[in-house]
């Protein structure tokens, strides 16, 4: 016998007592097994002992009205009652019987036919099927939970997941698909998947799918894709498609997991571009370089050649002259390479600084000393202001002085007569030098060309200039030395008395020019 | 008289060289590496002057034979060189070159004094 352990609680609502003592009596007869009755004689009471006892059985009387009975089982049921409900009734109505089952009556029992035997058969059924309803209720509450769980999983992912039929017609689609495509989920259920292609991949869709309806096997199921989309507005974008198969209820259906790529692909193309650029940059040091090398080569010839023959004591004075023309030439185009080159060098960032303390009022002296030799005439002073003492700077000694010997080049080069000055600020603080400037008395620049000069090959005045004219580039090459120094290269100039280049070494350079 | 190697593929280079040194020093042409060492190890020069772009074996190349060699490791190299931009001096002395001589040669001098500081006394 079932549930031997514990006794059936069940709860009788009939208003007869003589019905509430027959059930008692024909419970106690079943053997191995223990009741306890309840007895509710209202439907009221009864519906409140459903609610407060919770008995494992109900019995109910239709009494007269069968009505009733049907209407209790009802209010039963919404007050969320899990136990079986048996009714009792006088006749045996087969109308009535299918109405209670169909509200959910576990059984229908006739009065005057009623046996203990029949009675018990009843409740044990009634319980079982109530024990299999309220399983069947426990897992659809677990699959709703889970289905729940699943749907929130997918619809939150931020990749599109799109399900489709097997005639290639979406059913599902997530807000991950609505935020790529642009569709919302109304306007794309029911239509071909199609809608989120671009033309061009149309008639491949359209075969692959025929093969696989007549039994092909995909070649893109379960597999990772690179493709494009078709976005709502027309605009089509990179996507990563993984798709994925599965059937149910002998139906094949398709789940594609759509990433939106355009960003990586933009990340891709940058790297490449950025690639691309390093590696034309490289190209053309390298061109560079070489170009060098080959225009230096047949001019060590020429000049070496010159040298050789200027050497010999024999020539005479037209050949010698002549000599010493094509070996000034071959300077001026040696001085030409050189620069270009060195300019385009330092412009592709291919010079390296190399930093260390260096004593500035040596640079300059150094300076000084070979400029003395390039003086136009002897009526040029140079002139040198430095302070007794002053700190050293961290810096690039050499390019320094390259930037240094070209603005004094320039400046004797311009300079007929009057001085040149070579002054050293520095701060009145710490004495660190702040500022070179370079001084001279030449002809000016106008103001119009003051921003010019520093461009390549704009050389001004070339009227007032000997025949040794330079390359138009020390300016330049000046400037991007700087540049790569960290230092800034300003000139001043007032036509008809001079220029002044200074090289500011120190951004907290306050003191005023002085000429 | 002291000998001199000169290593370059270049037949007028190498002419200038030998005309310009020929009245102090004793002058032998290679023209390229593996016929250098070969020639160095018969016959020690007391300098060397190298080019650096030549064919099949490069400058670089055949200093850093001459640096492996047992025998030839201590010879004074002078790199001559058309390489000779902003920081080639310093990328071929850091290479193991004793001194670097840039293309064209502007003064012949220098390349005397050059070739003076690395004669052995």
């Amino acid at each position: 016998m079932y549930m031997a352990q514990h006794p059936v609680r069940v709860l009788l609502i009939d208003d007869q007592e003589s019905d509430y003592l027959l059930m008692r009596s024909m419970l106690s007869s079943i053997p191995n097994q223990a009741f306890h009755l309840e007895w509710a004689s209202s439907h009221e009471a009864g519906l409140e002992a459903i609610r407060r006892a919770a008995p494992d059985v109900c019995v109910v009387d239709c009494g007269i009205d069968a009505s009733d009975g049907l209407e209790l089982l009802k209010n039963a049921c919404e007050a969320g009652s899990k136990a079986p409900v048996i009714l009792l009734t006088g006749t045996s109505d087969f109308q009535l019987n299918g109405e209670a089952i169909g509200l959910g009556a576990a059984d229908f029992l006739v009065k005057d036919q009623l046996t203990a035997a029949l009675l018990e058969r009843s409740m044990r059924y009634a319980m079982a099927h109530a024990r299999t309803l309220d399983e069947l209720r426990r897992q659809q509450d677990e699959l709703r939970a889970s289905e729940l769980r699943f749907r929130s999983v997918v619809q939150s992912a931020s990749d599109a997941i799109i399900l489709a039929d097997d005639s290639a017609r979406i059913i599902g689609w997530n807000r991950g698909a609505e935020a790529i495509f642009g569709y919302s989920e109304d306007e794309v259920l029911g239509f071909p998947i199609e809608l989120l292609m671009p033309e061009r991949y149309r008639d491949k869709h359209r075969l692959g799918f025929k093969r696989f309806r007549m039994g092909g096997r995909p070649h893109l199921i379960g597999k990772t894709v690179q493709l494009e989309g078709l976005r709502k507005d027309g605009s089509d974008f990179p996507l990563e498609l993984s798709l994925a198969s599965w059937t149910s209820g002998g139906g094949t259906f398709f789940t594609g997991i759509l990433r939106d790529i355009s960003e990586r692909k933009r990340a891709d193309e940058m790297r490449s571009a950025w690639e691309a650029a390093e590696e034309a940059s490289r190209a053309k040091s390298n061109f560079v370089a070489n170009m060098s090398h080959e225009l230096r080569t047949p001019l060590h010839a020429i000049m070496g050649f010159t040298n050789l023959l200027l050497k010999n004591k024999d020539s005479d004075t037209e050949a010698r002259d002549f000599l010493e023309r094509i070996l000034l030439n071959a300077k001026d185009q040696l001085a030409l390479i050189n620069n270009t080159l060195n300019l385009s060098k330092i412009e592709a960032g291919k010079v390296d600084v190399e930093a260390r303390p260096v004593a500035i009022d040596r640079i300059v002296r150094d300076v000084v000393r070979q400029m003395e030799g390039q003086r136009r005439s002897p009526g040029v002073e140079i002139v040198l202001r430095v302070p007794p003492s002053m700190r050293p700077l961290t810096t690039d000694g050499a390019k320094l002085k390259q930037v240094l010997i070209n603005l004094m080049e320039n400046a004797l080069k311009f300079t007929e007569s009057g001085t040149v000055i070579v002054n050293v600020a520095v701060s009145p603080t710490d004495f660190s030098p702040v500022r070179i400037d370079v001084i001279d008395t030449g002809p000016g620049i106008p103001p119009q060309q003051l921003d010019e000069i520093f461009e390549p090959f704009r050389q001004l005045e070339k009227r007032a200039i000997s025949r040794r004219s330079g390359t138009g580039l020390g300016l330049t090459i000046s400037r991007s030395l700087c540049d790569l120094l960290g230092y800034d290269l300003r000139v001043q100039s007032k036509e008809g008395r001079g220029s002044t280049f200074s090289i500011l070494l120190a951004s907290e350079t306050v003191l005023p020019l002085s000429a | 008289m002291r000998k001199i190697a000169v290593v370059d593929d270049n037949s007028d280079n190498r002419l200038i060289i030998r005309t310009i040194l020929e009245d102090q020093y004793e002058i032998v042409e290679f023209s390229s590496g593996l016929e250098a060492i070969e020639g160095f190890k018969k016959n020690r020069p007391d300098v060397v002057i190298l080019d650096i772009s030549l064919p099949e074996m490069d400058g670089t190349e055949i200093l850093r034979r001459i640096r492996d060699d047992s025998q030839l490791h201590d010879l004074p190299v002078i790199a001559l060189t058309a390489h000779a931009m902003v920081g080639d001096r310093e990328k071929y002395l850091s290479a193991g070159f004793n001194d670097y001589v840039p293309k064209p040669i502007l003064d012949m001098n220098v390349l005397f004094d050059t070739i003076q500081r690395w004669i052995p006394e």
